[in-house]
C-alpha cells in the first residue's frame, strides 16, 4: 500500500510550510482512510485536542491535513502518530507523485480543449445564419452543446467558475452572432475565422498535427491523418475564398468548419486520455510490490537505504511483518516466510541459516539477517516483471475495430475526393466547354471536410466509459480494449486453483469432538494457538471469534516446532497439534483414526486436541471452494464456455476441487513456467481467458487472450491483467462477460452511427452542391447520436469521468457489495 | 483472553467502522476486533494482561465516538 504501517516511522511523510504567525510551524500531510465529510470533523477534533496544536484543516477532496502548531510543544511525528492511532493512514508523498503528474497532464489537455471550445463558440457565432427551421434548430443545438461542454470541463474548478465561464463564452458567441445579423462584422468575419482556424490547427491542436505527420511517415492512415486532411481542406477552401473572392463563397464557413472539426478531435483525444489514465491509476493503487528501501547493516549500524543502492554481499535485516527486499541467503535468524506470490501456497516456509529467500515475499514472525546474492535486474521478481513486459510487447493486440474500419475508410475518402474533382473538371468541360475549377475544388474540399468521421474518435472511448463505468460500479476493472473485444469471444476459461477457485487461506472445515462439545474443543485449540501467526492457527482463532467463543486463559505454554503446542489451560494439561504429535505423547486417537485417515487423504490438515491425557477431538482445516464457484462454473457452461482448472498443486487435491466445482478438464502439477504452454495449447481451439491471482500466474495471464486477475493479490498479476475483479467474487467473471458483450455491441452501434452520417454526407458533398455548414451539421448530428446511444440511462458516468479531472482519485471500493 | 462487545455511537458510515476496527486491531494486546456500522457495535478479543477494557474504551472515545453499552463474554 502507499501507506505507512505502524511499525515504520512516519518521518518525512509530511511537507513543511511557512506559518502565518511567528513562533508557529505548519505541516501538510497526505491522509488516507477518509470516507466521508464527517470524518474530517473527527480528525480536526482529535488533532485539535493535542497540546500545542493551534489550527487543523482537513480536506476530503484533496485528502490532506494542514496542521499549525507550536514546535516547542508538539512534534510532527507525534501528530501523525495520533492520526494513525485514531485509525487513519498516512500516505507516502513520493509514491503519490506519479498520480499527481498524470492528473496534471489531464488538466493540461482539458485546458487545451477549453481553448478550442472558445474558438468554436466564436466561429459558430460568426458563421451561423439560421434560415429556416432546421438550420435554426441545428445551430442552437450545436451552440448549446458547446456551452454545456465548457460548463462540464470547468466544473472541477467550482460551480461558480463553471457557470461564469460557460455563460461568458456563450454571451460572446451570441453577441458576435447578433453583430453579424446587424451587418456589422461582415468584412472582418473571414479574417477572424481564418485566425481562429490557424490558431486551432497549428497552435492548440498541434499535438494532433505531430501525430498525423508521424503516422503518415510510416504509411499509416489513422484518424489523426483523417482529421488533418479535413482541417487542411477547410483551410485551403477558406484561403481560396480569401485570395480569389468569388461571390457567394462560404469563406468563413470553411474556416469555421476547420475549427469545429479540430475541436471535436481534441475532445476525443482528451476523453481517450481520461479513460486510459483512470484505468491505469486504478491499477497502480493496487500495486505495491517492491519495497523501496532496505535496512542494511554496515559495521554496527543499520542504515535504511534505497533498494537501488544495495550491493551484492550487503547484509540486510528484515523485521517481522516486512516484505523481503532482496534475493539472498539467511546468515542468521529464524522465521517463516510467506512465499505465496511465487508458489501460490499461503502456508509459510520455515527459513533458518542457509535458507534462500526471494525478494517480494513476506517475512512473518522472526527477524532475519540476509546476505544479498542478486540485485537489480537479476532478482527473481525483476525477471518475472521483465518476462511479463516482453510478453505484453509481443502480444498481438486485437486491432481495434475503429482502426480496422479506418484502414478502408480513409483511402476511400481520398479517392472519392479525387474523383469528385476529376468528375467536375471533366464533366463541366464536356457540358459547357470550360472547366469549372471552382466547383471542382469546392467539391473535392467538401468531400475531405465531410470525410472526417467526427464521432468515430469518440465512439470507442465513450463506449468504454459506459462499459468500464458500469463494471466499476460492480467492483470490476475493465482496462483494455481486449476486455471488450476479445472476452465475448472466448471458448475456454482457465482457472487457477488456490486463491482463485478457492478462498486461498485455510479455514476450519470440520470440528469433531470426542466426549466434549464443539465450543469447548474450538475454544481450547484457539487458546493454545492464539499467539501464533501461522495461517492454520489464525484460521482456528478466527473460527472461535466468529462463533463468539472466548478462549480460556493460558497459564503455561510450550511450542514444539513443526509438531504442536503443549499448554496448561485452567489447570489442565492440553496438547494441540498434529495427530502424530499426540501419538508421540501417548494419546489414544483410535476412535478417530479412521476419520483422520480419510481427512488427510482428502488433502485436509488435521489438528488433534487432548486434555489431561485424553483425546478431546479433532479440527480439520483446509482450503475451501469459494461460495459462488460451483454456480459460476455452471453458468459459464450454460453460455457455451468450457471451464478448465490449471494448478501447480498435486493431482489429488486438484481433482477433488474440480469435482466439487464441476470442472472436467484438469491440468495439475503444472510448474509456473509451463502454465503459459497450457494456455497456448488451448488457444488452438479459440480464444482463451485466464483467471488467476498470483505472480506465478502472470506469464499465463499474459499469454491468454483475456487475463483476469482477482484483486486480492497486490501483485504483478494485476499489472498484466485485462480485467481485475476487486470484490473477489468469482461470479464477477460472468458479469464482466456480459458487460463485454454489451459494450462491444454499443461500440459497433456507435461506429455504424458515426459512419452513417458520413456515408450520406460524402456523396452529397461530391456533388459540390452543399456548403461546409452542412458538414458541421453532419458532425453535430453524429456526435449527438453517439452520445445518446452510449450514455442512454447512465449519463452520470460520462460527466463523472470528465468532472473528475483535477480532483484526486476517490478510493477504490474494498469490495463490491 | 476476554471478549467484550461495545455499542458505539457516532459512526456515520462504513468507513468509520473500518477506522475503528483498524485502530483497535493495531493496539497491543488486542487479538482480534471487528466493528460493524450496521449493528453499531464492535466486538473485541483481547489479552487483559496487556490492555484493559478502559483503555479500549478510551481509544475509541479519543477518536470522537461514544461507547455505550458494554457486554462482556
Amino acid at each position: 500500500m502507499n501507506t505507512v504501517s505502524s511499525a515504520e516511522s512516519v518521518s518525512g511523510y509530511w511537507t513543511e510550510e511557512s506559518a502565518n504567525r511567528p513562533g508557529r510551524a505548519r505541516i501538510r500531510a497526505r491522509i488516507g482512510g477518509l470516507h466521508c465529510s464527517l470524518c474530517t470533523g473527527t480528525i480536526e477534533k482529535a488533532l485539535g485536542k493535542q497540546p500545542g496544536v493551534d489550527k487543523v484543516a482537513v480536506s476530503l477532496t484533496h485528502e490532506q491535513a494542514l496542521i499549525e502548531y507550536d514546535p516547542r510543544i508538539a512534534h510532527p511525528e507525534e501528530l501523525l502518530q495520533t492520526l494513525q492511532d485514531i485509525g487513519y493512514t498516512i500516505s507516502d508523498p513520493r509514491k503519490l507523485r506519479p498520480f499527481e503528474e498524470e492528473e496534471a497532464a489531464l488538466v493540461r489537455e482539458g485546458r487545451r480543449f477549453l481553448a478550442a471550445l472558445a474558438c468554436s463558440l466564436v466561429a459558430i457565432g460568426l458563421v451561423a445564419h439560421p434560415e429556416g427551421f432546421w438550420m435554426t434548430l441545428l445551430s442552437t443545438v450545436v451552440f448549446a452543446s458547446l456551452v454545456v461542454f465548457v460548463f462540464v470541463v470547468l466544473r472541477a474548478r467550482g460551480f461558480g467558475i463553471a457557470l461564469g465561464g460557460a455563460a461568458g463564452l456563450g454571451m460572446i458567441g451570441l453577441a458576435l452572432h447578433f453583430a453579424k445579423t446587424q451587418g456589422w462584422l461582415l468584412e472582418p468575419t473571414p479574417w477572424i475565422t481564418a485566425v481562429l482556424a490557424f490558431a486551432v490547427v497549428f497552435g492548440i491542436g498541434n499535438h494532433i498535427l505531430i501525430m498525423a505527420f508521424q503516422a503518415l511517415r510510416r504509411g499509416i492512415l489513422n484518424q489523426h491523418v483523417l482529421l488533418e486532411t479535413g482541417a487542411f481542406a477547410g483551410i485551403v477552401g477558406g484561403l481560396i475564398g480569401v485570395a480569389l473572392r468569388p461571390s457567394g463563397y462560404p469563406t468563413a464557413s470553411f474556416f469555421a468548419v476547420t475549427v469545429m472539426v479540430a475541436t471535436y478531435h481534441i475532445f476525443s483525444e482528451w476523453l481517450s486520455l481520461i479513460v486510459k489514465t483512470r484505468s491505469s491509476q486504478a491499477v497502480k493503487k493496487l500495486l505495491d510490490l517492491q519495497p523501496d528501501t532496505a535496512r542494511v547493516v554496515r559495521g554496527d549500524r543499520e542504515e535504511e537505504i534505497p533498494i537501488a543502492r544495495v550491493r551484492i554481499g550487503d547484509r540486510v535485516r528484515i523485521r517481522p511483518g516486512e516484505r523481503i527486499p532482496v534475493d539472498g541467503e539467511v546468515i542468521s535468524g529464524h522465521s517463516s516466510v510467506d512465499e505465496s506470490f511465487v508458489t501460490g501456497e499461503p502456508v509459510p516456509v520455515e527459513k533458518a541459516e542457509g535458507s534462500q529467500v526471494v525478494g517480494g515475499s513476506i517475512n512473518r514472525m522472526g527477524t532475519l539477517l540476509v546476505r544479498v546474492k542478486t540485485i537489480g535486474e537479476e532478482t527473481f521478481l525483476q525477471q518475472v516483471i521483465r518476462y511479463v513486459e516482453d510478453a505484453r510487447a509481443l502480444k498481438p493486440g486485437l486491432l481495434h475495430l475503429v482502426d480496422r474500419v479506418l484502414q478502408v475508410y480513409t483511402p476511400t475518402v481520398l479517392v472519392i475526393a479525387l474523383l469528385a474533382v476529376i468528375g467536375w473538371v471533366v464533366g463541366s468541360w464536356i457540358a459547357s466547354g470550360h472547366v469549372d475549377i471552382e466547383r471542382a475544388v469546392f467539391a473535392g474540399l467538401s468531400v475531405l471536410v465531410m470525410g472526417y468521421p467526427c464521432a468515430v474518435g469518440i465512439s470507442a472511448p465513450l463506449s468504454i466509459v459506459r462499459g468500464a463505468g458500469e463494471a466499476a460500479e460492480r467492483g470490476i476493472l475493465m482496462r483494455t480494449g481486449e476486455a471488450f473485444q476479445a472476452y465475448r469471444l472466448v471458448k475456454h476459461v482457465v482457472l487457477d486453483k488456490t486463491g482463485t477457485l478457492t478462498e486461498g487461506q485455510p479455514l476450519v472445515q470440520e470440528i469433531l469432538p470426542l466426549g466434549s462439545t464443539e465450543e469447548e474443543l474450538l475454544g481450547l485449540s484457539a487458546a493454545a494457538e492464539i499467539s501464533s501467526e501461522h495461517p492454520l492457527a489464525q484460521a482456528i482463532t478466527n473460527a472461535a471469534f466468529e462463533r463468539k467463543i472466548t478462549p480460556p486463559a493460558v497459564e503455561n505454554f510450550l511450542a514444539v516446532p513443526g509438531r504442536g503446542v503443549s499448554a496448561v489451560i485452567e489447570g489442565a494439561k492440553v496438547l494441540v497439534g498434529s495427530p502424530k504429535f499426540l501419538e508421540e505423547e501417548s494419546i489414544d486417537l483410535a476412535p478417530l483414526a479412521a476419520r483422520i485417515h480419510e481427512l488427510e487423504k482428502a488433502g485436509r490438515t488435521v489438528i488433534a486436541v487432548a486434555r489431561n491425557g485424553n483425546a478431546l477431538g479433532i479440527v480439520a482445516l483446509g482450503d475451501r471452494l469459494r461460495a459462488d464457484a460451483a454456480k459460476t462454473i455452471t453458468a459459464l457452461r450454460k453460455i457455451g464456455i468450457k471451464p478448465v482448472l490449471l494448478t501447480g498443486d498435486n493431482e489429488r487435491a486438484a481433482k477433488r476441487m474440480a469435482r466439487e466445482a464441476g470442472i472436467e478438464e484438469v491440468y495439475a502439477g503444472v510448474l509456473p513456467d509451463r502454465k503459459a504452454d497450457v494456455i497456448r495449447q488451448l488457444q488452438r481451439a479459440g480464444k482463451v481467458a485466464m483467471v488467476g491471482d498470483g505472480i506465478n500466474d502472470a506469464p499465463a495471464l499474459m499469454q491468454a487472450d483475456v487475463g483476469i486477475a482477482m484483486g486480492s493479490g497486490t501483485d504483478i498479476a494485476i499489472e498484466s491483467a485485462d480485467i481485475i475483479i476487486l470484490g473477489n467474487r468469482l461470479e464477477s467473471i460472468l458479469v464482466a462477460h456480459d458487460i463485454s458483450r454489451r459494450g462491444y455491441r454499443k461500440m459497433v452501434q456507435n461506429v455504424v452511427l458515426a459512419f452513417c452520417f458520413n456515408g450520406i454526407g460524402i456523396p452529397v458533398a461530391a456533388t459540390g452542391l452543399i456548403y461546409p455548414i452542412w458538414a458541421m451539421a453532419a458532425m453535430a448530428g453524429s456526435v449527438t447520436a453517439i452520445f445518446f446511444n452510449s450514455l442512454w440511462g447512465k449519463p452520470s458516468l460520462f460527466f463523472n469521468a470528465v468532472m473528475s479531472v483535477g480532483r484526486p482519485q476517490p478510493r477504490l471500493p474494498e469490495s463490491a457489495s | 483472553m476476554n471478549t467484550v462487545t461495545f455499542k458505539i455511537e457516532g459512526m456515520h458510515c462504513d468507513g468509520c467502522a473500518t477506522n475503528i476496527q483498524s485502530l483497535l486491531t493495531r493496539k497491543a494486546g488486542v487479538q482480534k476486533a471487528v466493528a460493524s456500522f450496521k449493528e453499531g457495535e464492535a466486538r473485541i478479543l483481547y489479552d487483559s494482561n496487556a490492555v484493559s477494557e478502559e483503555q479500549l474504551v478510551a481509544a475509541i472515545e479519543n477518536s470522537g465516538y461514544q461507547v455505550g453499552n458494554r457486554n462482556r463474554g
